[in-house]
């Protein structure tokens, strides 16, 4: 088990070091992005640590996720702090929450559920930015009751932990993304085909996939003589076409066919189908 | 040179298009089949469509249910200058099976 630690520091340049702090910077503005309002995610640190010294910090009773990473499979953890699950759980719930008011440290059903919804999303971010820099997909994620209980690590294993904090309260607030620390030599192929900009070349792969496209939703398309165009008026009726019509497109490109269901408070967009440029998949 | 007539002949593409949205290239790449995109709305307002003509907003509509089909009913002609609206508030929903 030393010798992962010996690796980790052979194999991690200062470039490598970099390149991997900017992933995980990316993953902190994708987290600000998909956590909501009131959580501002921000990258702090990388650190190594051994998984048992890890169950030593002092997270209290927090929310953890252990997932998969890449073809290797190398395992990876999601925790979230005992304080930052109580102060989402009190945002999303408007108010102290169950545990807080029974003095437990577990968590009902519901707030399990609520804190599984945004594990689950938190781990689709890195699914995203880790898949970008080609060491994804994420897969396997397990809901783990106690940090000592992950099965997927024994005590010498040692980790790559990316510390974010969240909100004003850094002290408390934390999420950690620990992964197994030869992970990060999956990066070195990348850098070893682009000598001459290592570190720009991996940080622009991971820019580039943030960058914003205008998708619009269609609910159908028709050519029109200019001469009922022009016979347009307000109280007009226009017989959309079905359901099987409404697609995203980018430009001139039909990407996604759609299911569209208007609820109360939402319209949900469900993807049916992908759209090849050459005809339906 | 072409009359009136021939001119109001002339066919171009109609698009309702219901908003705009603007997605990350990862997230638009990712979609896959049974993913779903959830806009927030205002509690009882209609939903409103635009008729859209080379990307220059035409007309716009609110939009009904008739039984199995949707009908945009016109409620106005669009300014000149106007714009597809876009929806600010919308999150992506993946389907994922966890593995237990």
């Amino acid at each position: 088990m030393t010798q992962r630690f010996e690796f980790w520091h052979q194999a991690v340049n200062a470039e490598q070091r970099l390149v991997w702090e900017s992933l995980h910077d990316s993953l902190a503005s994708f987290w600000r992005r998909h956590l909501g309002v009131g959580m501002p995610v921000e990258f702090e640190r990388l650190s190594l640590e051994t998984f048992g010294r890890l169950c030593e910090l002092e997270l209290g009773a927090g929310y953890y996720t252990t997932f998969t990473v890449g073809a290797t499979r190398s395992k990876a953890m999601l925790a979230l702090s005992g304080s930052l699950a109580r102060e989402i759980l009190e945002l999303r719930l408007g108010g102290a929450t169950d545990g807080e008011r029974e003095g437990r440290e577990g968590f009902t059903p519901i707030e399990e559920a609520l804190l599984e919804q945004i594990a689950s999303v938190a781990i689709q971010c890195i699914d995203q930015v880790y898949t970008s820099a080609g060491l994804g997909p994420v897969g396997g994620a397990k809901r783990v009751r106690r940090l000592i209980d992950a099965a997927a690590f024994s005590p010498t294993d040692h980790l790559v932990v990316c510390h974010f904090t969240v909100s004003d309260r850094p002290g408390e607030n934390k999420i950690l993304l620990a992964v197994q620390s030869t992970l990060v030599n999956a990066l070195r192929p990348t850098i070893s085909l682009e000598k001459q900009a290592p570190t720009k070349t991996v940080h622009t792969t991971a820019r580039v996939v943030e960058l914003p496209v205008e998708v619009d939703v269609v609910l159908g398309v028709w050519r029109v003589p200019l001469k009922e165009l022009s016979g347009l008026q307000p109280g007009r009726e226009i017989l959309l076409p079905g359901p099987s019509e409404v697609a995203f497109w980018v430009g001139k490109q039909r990407l996604h066919g759609l299911h569209m269901t208007v609820e109360e408070r939402r319209l949900v967009l469900k993807v049916e189908r992908r759209i090849s440029p050459y005809g339906e998949c | 040179m072409a009359s009136a007539k021939s001119v109001e002949e002339v066919a171009v593409e109609v698009r309702a298009v219901l908003g705009r949205l603007r997605l990350p290239v990862s997230a638009l790449a990712s979609l896959k089949e049974g993913d779903c995109v959830e806009i927030e709305r205002v509690t009882d307002a209609p939903v409103k469509v635009t008729f859209v003509v080379n990307d220059k907003p035409f007309a716009h509509a609110t939009l009904e249910r008739r039984e199995s089909e949707h009908v945009a009913v016109v409620t106005a002609t669009a300014h000149p200058l106007e714009k597809v609206a876009v929806f600010s508030k919308w999150r992506l929903n993946k389907e994922r099976h966890h593995e237990s």
